[in-house]
């Protein structure tokens, strides 16, 4: 398993998050009447856009610094969260935050911390394959409406179109990009806070400096890890 | 219906295994058969030397590619450095895909051909240095980009007749014909 971070959600939060998927098409050129055919050639990666993240304390400044050392420019694995409230089937239809419980008897971790729970729970019926593009999700707990959402399986993120069927609360989806790694039946999914294996688009994307009222507001776009995911489905990681 | 979306797919048959790269920047592409193909980067010049190929004009075509992971150019390096990799098989194949973009019938062979040489190489951008490889293709155009495969020579002529109809009679057209001894033909440029 490579060893990677995971983007402190918590502690960097941006002003705006743009996750988005880059598709690729091909084109012969445009005709003399204007017309220019596509045909889709790739059905693209994720492109993460991180807008004014406000840096302001030493614990922000020096986990900063900390992850972008980790990185060490685009070579370097992170899962970064795709911000998804805004989509999110949540129960009330508004943003709730992750449950904290206790285990079946009441139990708590060895240092009394409870369990973090997801607000919403969905699991997947049958096995979804590599390469796949459509997939079969059980609706546990959750705002009956799964079309355009974005979810995460292992740190690969999907983004759900248009139904394609609904059985009761078996909802079968188009999703894109093409399944990275198989998913099995029954697996819970992410919803809550969705994340995506991503390198950095750019060498320098962490850059940042101090001002003197110690208030920065930085930038940093991510682009999906596809290297990673090719060289794991041939079982080269 | 119209195709809406394909994949053009590219297949190395080296001694020491099959390499199956498609052109793109996505995850691991999965065909009907079940073959993992990764992703790679034909540069963009590429497809049109592809395309060439494809109609039979080219000739060698050189292809370009990077992006490739570790483990596929450690292959390509150690199968070069044994010298086994002249003469390996080359294929780019289109594969029709539906409108999930799963692969929808065979991928059809558009380009087939024989590695003739390989150029690793770096090069520095500005964004970085970019590992790639040249594959050099030959297919039986070749001979129509080589000075003397313009040349209707008796020798080249006796040649080819013999490569490209082994168990015909040998050619003695340019014997038998005095003017075309010495005479130029070109190849029709379509």
């Amino acid at each position: 398993m490579v060893d990677f971070i995971v983007w402190p959600h918590e502690l960097l939060v941006p002003e705006e998050c743009r996750p988005n998927i880059v598709p690729f098409t091909r084109t012969g050129g445009r005709s003399l009447g204007g017309i220019e055919p596509a045909v889709r050639t790739d059905l693209g990666f994720w492109s993460i856009e991180l807008s004014n993240i406000a840096v302001y304390s030493r614990e922000q400044r020096q986990t900063w610094n900390a992850i972008r050392q980790k990185l060490g420019g685009r070579v370097g694995l992170i899962a970064v969260p795709g911000w998804s409230f805004d989509t999110a089937p949540y129960v009330s239809q508004e943003y709730e935050p992750p449950l904290l419980t206790t285990h079946d008897d009441d139990a708590l971790f060895d240092d009394d911390t409870p369990y973090e729970q997801g607000a919403i729970s969905v699991a997947t019926v049958g096995f979804t394959p590599l390469g796949a593009t459509t997939i079969r999700l059980r609706l546990i707990n959750g705002d009956p409406n799964l079309v355009g959402v974005r979810f995460s399986y292992q740190h690969a993120l999907y983004e759900t179109g248009p139904a394609l069927s609904v059985e009761g609360d078996v909802w079968t989806l188009p999703i894109w990009p093409a399944v990275r790694q198989a998913i099995p039946d029954g697996e819970e999914l992410e919803f809550d806070m969705p994340t995506c294996l991503c390198h950095l688009e750019d060498d320098r994307g962490l850059d940042g400096g101090m001002n003197n009222i110690q208030f920065e507001q930085r930038s940093v776009i991510f682009t999906e890890a596809n290297d990673y995911w090719n060289q794991l489905a041939l079982g080269l990681v | 219906m119209t195709i809406k979306s394909l994949r053009v797919l590219c297949q190395v048959d080296l001694p020491s295994g099959t390499i199956r790269l498609w052109d793109g920047s996505g995850g691991p592409f999965v065909d009907d058969d079940g073959n993992i193909w990764r992703a790679c980067v034909l540069t963009e010049d590429a497809l049109d030397t592809i395309e060439m190929a494809i109609n039979a004009e080219a000739f060698t075509l050189s292809l370009v590619l990077n992006g490739i992971d570790k483990a596929t150019s450690d292959a390509v390096w150690a199968d070069y450095q044994a010298g086994t990799i002249k003469g390996s098989r080359f294929r780019i194949l289109i594969q029709d895909c539906d409108e999930y973009d799963q692969p929808s019938g065979t991928a059809q062979v558009k380009f087939t051909g024989k590695i003739d040489n390989l150029i690793f190489g770096d090069q520095a951008t500005d964004t970085g240095i970019r590992s790639t490889i040249t594959v050099e293709i030959t297919n039986r155009f070749t001979l129509r980009t080589l000075t003397n495969g313009a040349v209707l020579s008796d020798v080249d002529q006796k040649a080819r007749a013999k490569i490209l109809n082994p168990s015909g009679a040998l050619d003695r057209f340019c014997e038998r014909v005095i003017l075309m001894l010495s005479k130029t033909i070109r190849w029709p440029n379509w």
